[in-house]
C-alpha cells in the first residue's frame, strides 16, 4: 500500500514517533487473533497458538503518510465477550478489528454480538474493521459475499485474510491505521499523544520470549 | 487444604447441592444457567492448544478435558479460559492419575475460582488486596510509575498474572511450583497472591523506572522479564509481606502523607538483593528524576549511534 511502512517491531525502534493508537483485536476464541498479530508484528506463524488470557499486548511502529504512528496493539481472550473487566480493554480504543473464522459459521454469526458489544463500551468514534481469517483453507463455510454483505450491513470495511499464508495481513492494520489518521487529520478524532510521549522508544525486548533483566 | 472463607463456595447461589448423578447428559443441558455445550467446545478447543510436550497422545489429552468437563457439569459453573492450564499442571503433578488430578483440582478451584474466576473477582481483589498494599509497599516507586504516572488499570495486565498463578509469567514448573506449594497451606490466599505479585514487581523496578510510556510500562507488564533471583527469595520475601502486612494495620488512606518518611524497608531489601548495582546506583533518586535521566541518556546514546 503507496505511503504505508514498516518502522520496526516491538517497539524497538530508537526514532521518536508522532502519534500512538490503541487497537484492539476482537472475535471468538480460535478465529486466529494472536496468529494475524503474531503474524503481522514478527512474521511468524504457528498452526495452533496457546489460548489467550485477559490480554497480550504488542507494539510496532509504522509510517502512515510520513508520520510515525506507534500501533498499540491489544489481542483479547475470545472468552471475554460478555466479561465485565472488558470495559477497560475499551478505554481510549481508537480502531477495532473484529475477526471471524471464515470455516465456522458460528464466529461468524458472533460478529454481530460483538459489533453491539463494541457500540457499548468503545468510543462513538472508533474505526472498526471486519476479518474474515484463515481464507486459506478449503473447508470454507462462509462465503466471501458473506462476508462483504455484513460489513456492507454494519457500516465498515471488509478484508479477507490469512495468517497462515500471509494474505492481507498487513492490510488489516495499515487500512486501519490509515482510516484512524484520516478521522484524526479530519478534526473528526483525537490523536493521542502518549503519556510521556515523543521520546525515544527502547527495545522491549523480543516479545514472547524473556530477556534477561539482570 | 483451607477453603474460601466465603461460605457460599463460589460466590453464586444456589451452587452447592449438585449431585454428579443428576446432571443431565445432554450436551445442550442448561446447568445453572451455564450451557454445558459451550463449555465443552471451549475446553476441547483450549486443550487442544496447550501444546504440552509431557501430554502423549490424544488418551492424555482426553482425560484431561474429561476432568475438566467433569468438574463444570458438577459444580455448575461454567468452564473460564485458564482453568485448562492449572489442569495441566496438577494432572502432571500428579503423575497422571486422573482421580487424584480431580480432587487437587476441585480443592484449588475451591478459593482460585471465587478470587479470579468469577466475573468480578479479579476487580474486587485488585480493590481489597492488591491496591491498597501496592500503595503501602511501595508508595514512591510502584505505584508513582503504574499508577499516578502511566494510569494503567491493574485488570488489565493482572488477570493472567492471577488466573494462571504466574505460570505464564514464570519460566517452568521450578519457579511457580514453590509459590503454588506455600499458597496452598496459607490462611489468606488473595493476600500471598498479592505479596508474591508485588515482590515480583519490585524485582523489575529499574526497567520499570526506565519505561518511557504506557506502552513500556504495559509491555513489561504483559511480558514478565526472567526472573533474576532464586524463587525461594521471591517467595520469602512475600511471606515477609504477608505477615508485615498483618502487624501493620493499612490505612490506605494516610499512605500519601507517610510516604516520603516511610520508604518500606522490605523494598529496600527487595531492590537491594534483585538489582544491587542499581541500588547502590539509584537507591535515593525520585522515580521521575530517575525516568528524566534514562531519557536523556538514550537521547544521546541515539544520536551518539547515528
Amino acid at each position: 500500500m503507496s505511503g504505508l511502512r514498516t518502522v520496526s517491531a516491538n517497539g524497538s525502534t530508537n526514532k521518536n514517533y508522532d502519534s500512538v493508537m490503541k487497537i484492539l483485536l476482537l472475535g471468538d476464541s480460535g478465529v486466529g487473533k494472536s496468529c494475524l498479530l503474531v503474524r503481522f508484528v514478527e512474521d511468524k506463524f504457528t498452526p495452533t497458538f496457546i489460548t489467550t488470557i485477559g490480554i497480550d499486548f504488542k507494539i510496532k511502529t509504522v509510517d502512515i503518510n510520513g508520520k510515525r504512528v506507534k500501533l498499540q496493539l491489544w489481542d483479547t481472550a475470545g472468552q471475554e465477550r460478555f466479561r465485565t473487566i472488558t470495559t477497560a480493554y475499551y478505554r481510549g480504543a481508537m480502531g477495532i478489528v473484529l475477526i471471524y473464522d471464515v470455516t465456522d459459521e458460528r464466529t461468524f454469526e458472533n460478529i454481530r454480538q460483538w459489533f453491539s458489544t463494541v457500540n457499548q463500551h468503545a468510543s462513538e468514534d472508533v474505526v472498526m474493521l471486519l476479518v474474515g481469517n484463515k481464507k486459506d483453507m478449503d473447508t470454507r463455510t462462509v462465503s466471501y459475499e458473506q462476508g462483504e454483505a455484513l460489513a456492507k450491513e454494519l457500516g465498515i470495511p471488509f478484508i479477507e485474510a490469512s495468517a497462515k499464508d500471509d494474505t492481507n495481513v498487513s492490510e488489516i492494520f495499515f487500512t486501519l491505521a490509515k482510516l484512524i489518521q484520516e478521522k484524526i487529520d479530519d478534526g473528526k478524532m483525537e490523536g493521542k499523544a502518549e503519556k510521556e510521549g515523543n521520546v525515544s522508544i527502547r527495545g522491549s525486548g523480543s516479545s514472547g520470549s524473556k530477556s534477561n533483566c539482570c | 487444604m483451607n477453603s474460601s472463607s466465603n461460605g457460599n463456595r463460589f460466590g453464586i447461589q444456589k451452587l452447592e447441592a449438585h449431585d454428579v448423578g443428576n446432571v443431565d447428559e445432554h450436551p445442550l443441558a442448561i446447568v445453572n444457567g451455564v450451557s454445558m455445550m459451550d463449555s465443552q467446545e471451549m475446553i476441547e478447543l483450549d486443550v487442544a492448544r496447550l501444546h504440552s510436550g509431557q501430554l502423549n497422545g490424544p488418551q492424555e489429552e482426553n482425560a484431561l478435558r474429561q476432568i475438566l468437563v467433569n468438574w463444570v457439569k458438577r459444580n455448575g459453573v461454567g468452564y473460564k479460559q485458564g482453568m485448562h492450564e492449572i489442569c495441566l499442571v496438577l494432572y502432571l503433578e500428579n503423575d497422571k492419575d486422573v482421580d487424584e488430578c480431580y480432587k487437587r483440582f476441585d480443592n484449588v478451584m475451591k478459593w482460585l475460582y471465587p478470587l479470579f474466576y468469577r466475573d468480578s473477582g479479579v476487580n474486587e481483589w485488585i480493590k481489597n488486596d492488591f491496591s491498597p498494599m501496592l500503595r503501602k509497599m511501595s508508595p514512591r516507586r510502584l505505584y508513582e510509575i503504574i499508577v499516578v504516572k502511566f494510569q494503567i488499570s491493574h485488570a488489565v495486565w493482572c488477570i493472567r498474572w492471577c488466573r494462571l498463578l504466574f505460570i505464564r509469567e514464570l519460566s517452568g514448573p521450578d519457579q511457580y511450583l514453590p509459590i503454588w506449594y506455600e499458597l496452598f497451606d496459607i490462611e489468606n490466599k488473595g493476600k500471598f497472591i498479592a505479596c508474591v505479585t508485588i515482590v515480583m514487581l519490585m524485582c523489575i523496578v529499574p526497567q520499570l523506572t526506565e519505561a518511557q510510556d504506557e506502552s513500556e510500562c504495559l509491555y513489561l507488564l504483559l511480558n514478565y522479564p526472567k526472573l533474576c533471583v532464586p524463587i525461594e527469595k521471591v517467595v520469602g520475601w512475600a511471606k515477609i509481606m504477608y505477615d508485615y502486612r498483618a502487624v501493620n494495620t493499612i490505612d490506605s488512606q494516610h499512605a500519601d502523607s507517610d510516604a516520603d518518611a516511610n520508604a518500606s524497608p522490605l523494598e529496600e531489601e527487595i531492590l537491594q538483593g534483585s538489582n544491587g548495582e542499581w541500588y547502590k546506583k539509584y537507591k535515593d533518586y525520585d522515580v521521575n528524576r530517575l525516568r528524566m535521566e534514562m531519557r536523556l541518556k538514550r537521547r544521546a546514546k541515539w544520536r551518539l549511534s547515528k
